[in-house]
């Protein structure tokens, strides 16, 4: 039963000047209730644009086109108004950098309860109950909802975070960069606890990120994107370990593996310009096995190798129908 | 210089400067542009606008347009002089407390608050009565009492500066305190210096004006200043004679709105203003995907 | 004691000092001057050496200027700012009289161009970019260029006939019922307060509208905004109350000037306030008044600048780290 669906998802930025950047161009994506997902690619590919036009919180100059559907309910059919409607109850986010998630001037515990108040779903007395049971989830001691943010550590305000997202039960939790901003061992530790929430709480957990450990370690299915498609979706087993698509295997090239000898290798070329149209395959121009078709129709997602593992390649697919 | 060029883009900073350009211009070249003499009378008393006198006359029969120009020299020079003298001296109070630091930051510190908290008008009024009102010491009570707020924001930005690694790079290398300063906060101190000038030459012309009205302004010199005083003094007002009292404030206005305008589009140049506002009184838009954007 | 208290303890210590320097500075630059203050009235052809050392002695000046300095302390001490020297009252009680004026008109126009400058502001920035934006921008930048006593005059061009424009109350009023009393009160106060609210008006729509956009691009605003709070509240509640925090020192001070009641605006208007007696006490060079005006305005402004930092650190936790 899924949760989440993105039907042919664009998302274009006005530039001052007039002109348009493409930097979501047609996605589809089902996720299913308490599947854990990550979003996987290099900065500018898109992943963090789709997840804020999933609650519709692009800005002004943004226009979106297509359709984002949660839990059978158009979030974008109206806009602003009608995406309003889902947010915190029904989808949640935890932003990038928590330190300045948090309104530094109210107390966490305050800033925990105040949407559970909001949105009726409860009193002030059961908020603040609430509101310590989601911190003690977190693993956070109950004197931090009497805490301003700036008294807090980075781990802490991280959790605390989580924890705020948390707060209204909502159906899918969304992550953007959780744990880019923290040292490592708090990041693992960060990582850990979004899965176990994940699985207590039957969330579907939607993390964006360009750290592939951190995909290794928590999601059950990554989806790599690059220039506002999406090109490999799979187990991630078997997108990390058998890449199908060229750029997901030259991106995993790419990652410097500590306990191997080995000249750093970089992909060639840039990602392509998103204010003009692109003919065929965006990756095309830097990619190694790029024929004729590459450059004239853009790959769709079809089925590679294995069970639920698509691929966005005129070579993949090819191959695979022979 | 990538500085110029962010501000070449912004229309402000056009605006602004080509104001406080023509008002330089006309200056400079004040005795060439007077059609009339600014001392002697022209016309009739209080004569109305025409076409011999473009902005009438005054109360002595004097050419207004004439004045005006004339009083464009003492009010842009105090305006000048004066901001000069307090960017100078904030400057370089600024420079030295934000990168020394210690005591004689804190020094500084506490000069600039206590003079932040003394009434600067009120004090300057007492200063021109008392030590004399030619126009020379009006520029240097204006500028010895407006040093404060570029004092401020210098020793900010020098603070920032300091953090950056070239500073503490270049000292490990052996640089000497005055090299580090010269060679490397100076040239980034330089251009938020050009802006606290230019707004301190608006506050300058305001000041003037202000001590004009009070009848300390400079009695044998012709500024925008004395001339409303003039108009407050012989009941311009009651006369009926707008042209002797609209002209020289729409000057002091179109000054300070050029220097606010070039002041602010330096110092947004410098620090531009990264990131959106996230919520608008207009909300993002919804668009069909065409046959070109589908796949 | 909390950290909140030993806060508001050095605050009070620093205003304090201010305080105290403020005074000595007062009494430097009042006595220690050139030419002393009785030569001024000495200009009169009846004046004889022998009143001239009279007066010296009644105004303290034939003293040592240490000795001086003490008994000043001392006299403020108690409340005592000296004597006029045009009539011999005291100057604390001239000084009071003028306050009293000043308050109502300068906190009528301090406090409405500030709210409405505020709420002016946080619209601009909620709309940047729409010509509503841009007519508040450039309207608030004119007012903010034009010169106090000019727009006064233009004030007093334009509504000659139908408010009064000089003055505080109407001399041929008579026996006057309350509400005659107020409502001549009233008028002769709306120009001159007027003007001061336009002055301000400007600049602090251009300063909240600046820290304003600032706040709206904080991160925990977008976060606020997720969690389906409605754009009003999200502006007032999550970005104003972020870009308020520097508005209050800027607001305490401008308090702290009302009562210098705007020097410009009672000199046109002729409002018999602080700012006018100013001028008065330079031009016959009456240098106990002016000092007693001078600490008056200095003593209010270090005063409001205290309560702002304690507003500063009541608003913000941060501050007292």
């Amino acid at each position: 039963m899924s949760v989440l669906e993105l039907d042919g998802l664009h998302v274009w930025f006005a530039a001052p000047d007039g002109s348009f950047a493409h930097a979501v161009r047609g996605v589809d994506m089902r996720i299913d209730a308490g599947e854990r997902v990550g979003i996987l690619g290099e900065s500018g590919c898109g992943k963090t644009t789709l997840i804020l036009a999933a609650m519709g919180l692009l800005p002004s100059f943004a226009s979106v086109g297509g359709r984002v559907t949660l839990d059978g309910y158009e979030v974008l059919a109206k806009g602003e108004t009608s995406a309003r409607e889902v947010r915190w109850t029904q989808a949640a986010m935890v932003f990038q950098g928590a330190m300045n998630a948090l309104n530094p001037v109210r107390r966490v515990g305050v800033q925990i309860a105040d949407p559970m108040i909001f949105h009726r779903q409860r009193g002030r007395r059961e908020a603040r109950e609430r509101t310590l049971e989601v911190l003690e989830l977190v693993g956070l001691p109950a004197s931090v909802a009497r805490r301003y943010p700036h008294e807090l550590s980075g781990g802490m305000r991280q959790r605390a975070v989580i924890a705020m997202a948390i707060a209204c039960e909502p159906r899918v939790l969304f992550a953007d960069e959780p744990t880019t901003a923290l040292d490592v061992v708090v990041q693992a530790q960060i990582g850990d606890l979004l899965c176990e929430l994940a699985e207590r709480l039957g969330l579907a957990l939607v993390m964006v990120t360009h750290d592939i450990g951190m995909i290794a370690e928590s999601s059950a299915r990554a989806v790599v994107m690059y220039a506002g498609v999406v090109v490999e979706d799979g187990p991630t087993y078997d997108v990390l370990t058998s890449p199908r698509h060229p750029y997901t295997r030259l991106l995993l090239e790419a990652t410097p593996v500590v306990n191997r000898d080995r000249p750093l290798v970089s992909i060639p070329g840039v990602p392509p310009r998103l204010d003009e149209p692109i003919e065929g395959c965006a990756f095309a121009a830097r990619c190694p096995e790029r024929f004729e078709a590459c450059s004239v129709r853009p790959p769709l997602l079809g089925h590679g190798y294995g069970h639920g593992h698509v691929v966005a390649c005129h070579a993949v697919l090819q191959e695979a129908a022979s | 210089m990538s500085l110029l060029h962010a501000l070449a883009r912004r229309p402000t900073m056009s605006v602004g400067i080509s104001i406080l350009i023509a008002f330089t211009l006309m200056a400079v070249f004040a005795s060439g542009l007077e059609p009339y003499s600014p001392v002697a009378p022209s016309g009739p008393l209080f004569g109305a606008p025409s076409s011999a006198h473009w902005l009438g006359t005054d109360d002595a029969g004097v050419d207004m347009l004439s004045l005006i120009i004339a009083g464009s020299q003492n009010s842009m020079l105090v305006g000048f002089a004066a901001a000069i003298i307090a960017v100078l001296l904030g400057g370089a109070l600024g420079i030295i407390s934000g990168y020394k630091g210690g005591w004689s930051e804190t020094g500084v510190v506490a000069v600039t608050d206590f003079f932040l908290v003394i009434p600067a008008l009120p004090l300057m009024i007492v200063l021109a009565a008392l030590f004399g009102q030619s126009i020379y010491q009006i520029v240097l009570i204006i500028g010895l009492l407006s040093w404060m707020s570029v004092t401020y924001v210098v020793r900010a930005l020098v603070h920032t500066l300091r953090e950056r690694g070239f500073v503490a790079r270049a000292r490990s290398l052996g640089a000497g305190d005055r090299y580090i300063i010269r060679h490397h906060i100076l040239p980034h101190v330089a251009p938020l210096l050009v802006a606290q000038t230019v707004l301190t030459v608006a506050a300058a012309v305001f000041l003037e004006a202000a001590l004009a009205f009070v009848g300390l302004g400079d009695p044998s010199r012709i500024s925008w200043g004395t001339l409303i005083q003039t108009a407050f003094d012989r009941t311009a007002v009651s006369a009926g004679a707008w042209w002797a009292i609209v002209p020289p404030g729409v000057c002091i206005a179109l000054v300070v709105l050029g220097c606010f305008l070039t002041g602010q589009a330096v110092e947004e140049a410098m620090n531009p203003r990264l990131g959106h506002a996230h919520v608008s009184h207009r909300s993002f838009s919804l668009r069909t995907p065409t046959k070109d954007d589908e796949r | 004691m909390s950290k909140r208290q030993r806060y508001v303890l050095r605050r009070a210590g620093a205003a304090a000092v201010i305080a105290f320097v403020a005074i000595t500075f007062s009494f430097v630059l009042f006595r220690a001057l050139p030419g002393d203050a009785v030569s001024n009235i000495a200009q009169s052809p009846r004046m004889t050496l022998e009143i001239k050392e009279v007066l010296r002695r009644n105004f303290g000046l034939d003293q040592p200027l240490t000795t001086q300095y003490v008994l000043y302390l001392g006299q403020l001490a108690h409340g005592n700012m000296g004597r006029s020297f045009q009539d011999s009252r005291p100057v604390t009680e001239v000084v009071l009289r003028a306050a009293a004026n000043t308050i109502p008109m300068a906190a009528l126009g301090t406090l409405i161009g500030m709210v409405v400058g505020t709420l002016i502001g946080v619209t601009a920035a909620y709309r940047q970019g729409s010509s509503l934006d841009r007519a508040i921008t450039g309207t608030s930048m004119v007012l903010y260029a034009l010169p106090v006593q000019w727009l006064g005059l233009l004030m007093i061009a334009l509504f000659a006939g139908v408010l009064p424009t000089s003055g505080m109350s109407d001399p041929y009023l008579i026996d006057p019922s309350f509400m005659a009393t107020f409502q001549d009160r009233l008028e002769h106060m709306l120009l001159p307060s007027t003007c001061m609210a336009l002055l301000l008006f400007g600049s602090f729509a251009l300063v909240v509208r600046s820290s304003q956009l600032e706040a709206l691009a904080d991160d925990h605003v977008l976060t606020a905004r997720a969690k389906g709070y409605r754009n009003r509240r999200v502006v007032w509640r999550e970005a104003f109350r972020s870009a308020m925090l520097p508005l209050v020192s800027l607001s305490t001070l401008t308090l702290g000037f009302l009562i210098a009641g705007g020097i410009l605006t009672e000199t046109v208007f002729g409002w018999p306030g602080v700012g006018r007696l100013t001028v008065q006490a330079v031009s016959a060079r009456d240098y106990p008044l002016l000092q007693g005006i001078f600490l008056v305005i200095t003593l209010s402004v270090v005063f409001f600048n205290f309560l702002g930092d304690i507003l500063h650190a009541v608003l913000d936790p941060r501050v007292t780290q």
